[in-house]
Parts: structure tokens; C-alpha cells; sequence
């Protein structure tokens, strides 16, 4: 029952969220995807409760937790005219079989642990579940020399998240905890799925979701994610990519981009590369308001890191963040770096998602700009994956090949974003053939 | 050209989504055949190196039944003598929530209050100041034998 729960309130998420997505973004996100975006948002409103709570010694609970986000859910679902329900994008047999089948083997190679990480049992479950029985982020357990190996000052979303399931659960149940891989896979391809219909048709979309569902049972059971946080991180990357290559122009996308990008760096620390990486894509990008939405993104994911740093900073639990990055830098390092990273993208199947996404991308004719945000985010994060096993002063063979194939997930995905972004289906040749009228799930005008 | 290449797309993407499902379904199958029973841990199924610590987790399960709540503990393990605070001793901070688990290192450190309880896993451990509580064929349990000493709980 334990583990029921605890997954409950994952799957859940998205009841927490649906009140914080903006009404305007409400009127044009498809039904999937709406979903996915009120998980994310969901996810984010616990995790910063719980921190700001922390911060005000506020002992958690789950009622106080969930219970402004619920009321918000309320609210809006009562201001929800009928006429504003939308429909479920229609799929082909086919498509709903892959997704279905991409989805079933994550979830079984998740939950009968074929997928386990190590870092579920050395840190992020101990640290969720004291957080859970502290009911508080636990600063002299963080601070407790001995515990170095936690990484005191780590972003703490996930332990958040899960200190949450643990109270609603009564405890922390650790063969549950494996599900936050399917169920954030899942949400995913439901992302996928519903922002790749704002520039398509219903078949469309539905063959990206399935590429997407494809791609992941593919790779997250191989690099070994489950229980850790890169699932997570994943989501939050790839969702905000994808709503700024299809909805970039759509009232509020920029806002929710910025709360996923906000999510990123409060999951692990490489989510600062990816964050980094598209906001330096997205002002490449030929739009007229390219600044303002930088920097709109920007905002959002540098006031979450300042707070967190400054939580640390006042509370002694410094570690990485308390100083800069080094870089350890010679020839023979990179090439043992390099070396390592190339045997883990593999992923044991001689590089399939690499190859499969290379034939993509060559029968890709997607817009310059939207190759521009989503190669570009690729190239940084894969320039920025080499360079972090550099800040090591010791061999990083063992840490390349321990973690390799896990960090590869985020560039790997934006070659996927890229190979999924043309406009295609009825959308696509309305357009071309001169009629601007948009599909009806991508009714709502632009800002 | 659109039809054409609309094909192409379509068929690249058949044969990807096909290749990338084979991939998976192959990697659930490289371990092991498939099982709809619940695994006995976390890492029933887990690659080689992580399910070689199986019979250790069982171990501290059934510790975390044996100890209170509350008591100090320090577990050896045959790695604990080369990783004095690393995974040998974040395993057992984990797995024993109820208890309070200090490194073995406190154990050589004669300025440190030595914990009430020192559980040796598949390792030999002898020291006056403990009687031996149980042993099995995993390993033995230890207990201090002047109570008026412990390190206190600080958790």
C-alpha cells in the first residue's frame, strides 16, 4: 500500500499543477500536453513550497503542502467554461502500439530494477527519506561532516518530491521510488505528444510521441536511471525545448519554459549546462522577441539557483557551489574523457539512438530556427558533458564510465527535438499551399 | 517531391521506432528471463557489480528488524576497511533510517565514543570492549558491553 501511494502521488502531479498553468496557455496547450505541463508544474510548486518552508522552519505536511495548489486547481477548473474542453488528439493503432509497447518496457525494466542506479541507495532515497522524517530539508544531517558524500548543498527537487510521496505514503518506499522513471517518461512522451500537434496533424504528433516512446525504452533502462534524477531532469529539459520549438510565439509558453528551466538547475547541477545552452540558443534565434524571452527564461531558473545558494550559503552546507569550477585540462585527461563517453553512448546496442536519430535529421526539413535552438542546446550540452569530468582532479575514468551514458540522455534528446520538429501532416501542407488558418488544436492566436 | 519524401520520413521513422523498441525489449531480456513477480530488492536485476550487494541489503534489512530504534551502529563490510565513508557506509545510513549509523572509522578513533552496536558483515571483528550478541553465516552481531559509554544518538 506504501508503494501504491507513493506512486499515487507522482502520477498525481498534474492535479497540483493544472491550477498553475496560465490561463492564457490553458486556451492552446492540446490535451496531452496540458497534462505534462501541469505535472511539471506541479512537481516545481511542491518542491519550492517545501524549500520555502524549510527556509521559514515551517514543518512540512502534506496537507500544507498540497494545499494551496490544490485550491488553485479548484479554482480553475471552475472557471473552465465547457466550451474551453478540449479533445484528445486521435492516433493511429500503430502509433498508440509503439508508444504502448516503448512505455511497457520502461516501466518493466524500471520496476523489476534492470535499471537500477546506485545513487538511489547512497544518496537520493537516504536523503528523501530523512528530509520525510524531518519533515524539513535536514540541515545538520547535510552538514554532518561525515555525510560529505550526500553532497550537502546538491539541488534538492527530487528529495523534495519524494519527501512528499514519503509523507502522503507514511514512509519512504524504496522499490516505488523506481517508478519516477516511467511515470516521468510517460509525461513526457504526453509533451511530445500534444506540443508536436500544435504544428501537425493528429497523425503527426502521434508518430513523435511514439518516436519519442521508442527513444526512451531504448536508452533510460540501458543508461540505468531509474531512481535517480535524470528522468526527472530529462522531462523538464525536453519539455521546455519542445514548447519553445512548436509554441515559442504562444501566450505564456515563454513563462512555462522559464519554470521548467527553473526545475533544471533545482534537479541536478548539469541542468545549469542545458539552461545555459538554450538560452544562448534561443538569442541565436532570428525572433523579433528574442531578448525579452530570454531573459524572462533567464529570470526564473537564476532566481531559483540564487535562492538555493543563498540557503546554503546561510545554513554552512557550501560545497560545489561554494567555489568555481577548475578544469584539469590535458590532452591525455580529454581523451580518457572522450574515450569513456563515446563507449557509453552505445547504450549496449552499437549505437542505435545515435544512428536512428541520424537518419531522422537527413529526412528532416524542419525551420532554420528551430535547428538552430535545438542543435545548439545539443552541442553545448555535449561540449559541457566532456568538460564537467574534467573538473576532477583524480583519474575520471571510473566517474565517465559510472555516469556517461546517463549525461549523453540530454543531448541525445535535443537531436531528437531537432528530428521531430518539422511541421508536417495537414498543418504543414495547409501552410504551404498559402492557407494560414491554424488546426484546431492550434486555435488560439499568437501574443 | 512532398508525397516522396513525406514516404521516406515516414518510413525512416517505422524502422526507428522499431529498431529503438527491439533495443529495449533486448536489454530487458540480456537480464534475465521475464518475471512478473515482484524483485526481492532494489537490485534483484540489477547490472552485476550493484547485485553483488543484494545479500548486504538483506543483511541490513534484517538488522533494521533486530536493533531499536535509536541505537548507534557502526557495519563492517568487506569493503568498509578500504571506504571508510563512502558507499560501504552510505548503504547502511539508507537502509537503517530507525538507527543511528556512524563510519567504522569511529571505531579506531579512541577520542570517539565508540556505538552501542558493531554488526561485521562477511568480516572479522574483535574488540574488548564488545560481547558478541549473534552470529550467523553472514556475520555477528556485537553489542558494548558497559552500556554507561555509547555514543548517544544524534539523529
Amino acid at each position: 500500500m506504501t508503494g501504491i501511494v507513493f506512486v499515487a502521488t507522482l502520477v498525481l502531479l498534474p492535479v497540483l499543477g493544472w491550477g498553475l498553468v496560465p490561463r492564457r496557455a490553458a486556451a492552446w496547450l492540446p490535451v496531452p500536453a496540458g497534462i505534462a505541463v501541469a505535472a511539471g508544474l506541479g512537481a516545481v510548486v511542491v518542491a519550492v513550497e517545501m524549500f520555502a518552508m524549510s527556509a521559514l522552519g515551517i514543518r512540512w505536511t502534506v496537507l500544507r503542502v498540497a494545499a494551496l495548489p490544490l485550491v488553485l486547481t479548484v479554482v480553475r477548473l471552475a472557471q473552465t467554461r465547457r466550451s474551453e474542453r478540449r479533445s484528445w488528439p486521435r492516433a493511429a493503432p500503430l502509433a498508440l502500439v509503439a508508444m504502448g509497447i516503448g512505455m511497457l518496457v520502461t516501466t518493466y525494466a524500471a520496476l523489476t530494477t534492470r535499471s537500477t542506479n546506485a545513487d538511489l541507495l547512497l544518496f537520493w532515497g537516504a536523503k528523501a527519506q530523512r528530509f520525510a522524517a524531518a519533515r524539513g530539508i535536514d540541515v545538520p544531517y547535510l552538514a554532518d561532516p561525515l555525510h560529505w558524500a550526500l553532497h550537502s548543498d546538491y539541488p534538492p527537487l527530487l528529495p523534495c518530491l519524494w519527501a512528499f510521496s514519503s509523507l502522503a505514503a507514511a514512509n519512504f518506499a524504496w522499490g516505488a521510488s523506481l517508478a519516477t522513471l516511467p511515470v516521468f517518461a510517460g509525461f513526457l512522451v504526453l509533451a511530445v505528444w500534444g506540443l508536436a500537434r500544435l504544428d501537425g496533424d493528429d497523425g503527426v504528433a502521434a508518430r513523435s510521441a511514439a518516436v519519442m516512446a521508442a527513444f526512451i525504452a531504448c536508452t533510460f533502462p540501458a543508461a540505468g536511471v531509474a531512481g535517480n534524477a535524470d528522468p526527472v531532469l530529462v522531462f523538464f529539459e525536453a519539455t521546455a525545448l519542445f514548447i519553445l520549438l512548436f509554441a515559442a510565439d504562444r501566450p505564456g509558453a515563454t513563462l512555462i519554459a522559464g519554470a521548467f528551466l527553473a526545475a533544471c538547475v533545482l534537479t541536478k547541477f548539469e541542468g545549469v549546462f542545458f539552461v545555459a545552452g538554450l538560452l544562448g540558443a534561443s538569442l541565436l534565434v532570428p525572433r523579433r522577441t528574442r531578448i525579452r524571452d530570454t531573459a524572462i527564461m533567464a529570470a526564473l531558473p537564476a532566481a531559483a539557483l540564487s535562492a538555493w545558494f543563498v540557503y546554503c550559503r546561510s545554513h554552512g552546507l557550501l560545497m560545489y557551489l561554494g567555489h568555481p569550477p577548475r578544469l584539469y585540462l590535458s590532452a591525455e585527461r580529454l581523451g580518457a574523457v572522450i574515450r569513456r563517453l563515446t563507449a557509453g553512448a552505445s547504450y549496449g546496442v552499437a549505437y542505435a539512438p545515435w544512428i536512428v536519430v541520424f537518419l531522422l535529421l537527413c529526412v528532416t526539413r524542419a525551420p532554420r530556427e528551430r535547428w538552430t535552438l535545438a542543435l545548439g542546446t545539443a552541442a553545448v550540452t555535449l561540449v559541457a558533458d566532456a568538460l564537467v569530468y574534467l573538473t576532477a582532479p583524480g583519474d575520471p575514468t571510473l566517474w565517465v564510465q559510472w555516469s556517461g551514458a546517463r549525461l549523453l540522455l540530454t543531448p541525445l534528446v535535443c537531436l531528437y527535438a531537432a528530428a521531430i520538429s518539422e511541421p508536417g501532416g495537414a498543418a504543414a501542407l495547409s501552410r504551404s499551399s498559402g492557407d494560414r488558418t491554424r488546426s484546431t488544436a492550434s486555435a488560439a492566436p499568437a501574443a | 517531391m512532398r508525397p516522396t519524401r513525406d514516404l521516406l520520413r515516414r518510413a525512416v521513422e517505422a524502422a526507428g521506432i522499431t529498431i529503438l523498441l527491439a533495443a529495449g525489449i533486448a536489454f530487458c531480456l540480456s537480464s534475465g528471463p521475464i518475471l512478473l513477480e515482484p524483485p526481492a530488492t532494489m537490485l534483484s536485476h540489477a547490472d552485476r557489480a550493484m547485485r553483488a550487494q543484494e545479500p548486504f541489503l538483506l543483511y541490513l534489512r534484517d538488522l533494521d528488524r533486530r536493533l531499536p530504534p535509536g541505537a548507534t551502529l557502526a557495519v563492517l563490510s568487506p569493503q568498509s576497511a578500504a571506504d571508510l565513508i563512502g558507499p560501504s557506509y552510505l548503504l547502511p545510513l539508507g537502509q537503517l533510517p530507525r538507527q543511528v549509523v556512524v563510519p567504522p572509522a569511529l571505531l579506531r578513533d579512541p577520542s570517539a565514543l565508540p556505538p552501542r552496536y558493531v554488526a561485521a558483515y562477511q568480516s572479522a571483528f574483535h574488540d574488548a570492549r564488545y560481547r558478541l550478541v549473534s552470529s550467523t553465516a553472514d556475520g555477528q552481531l556485537w553489542e558494548l558491553a558497559s552500556p554507561a559509554t555509547p555514543r548517544e544518538g544524534s539523529r
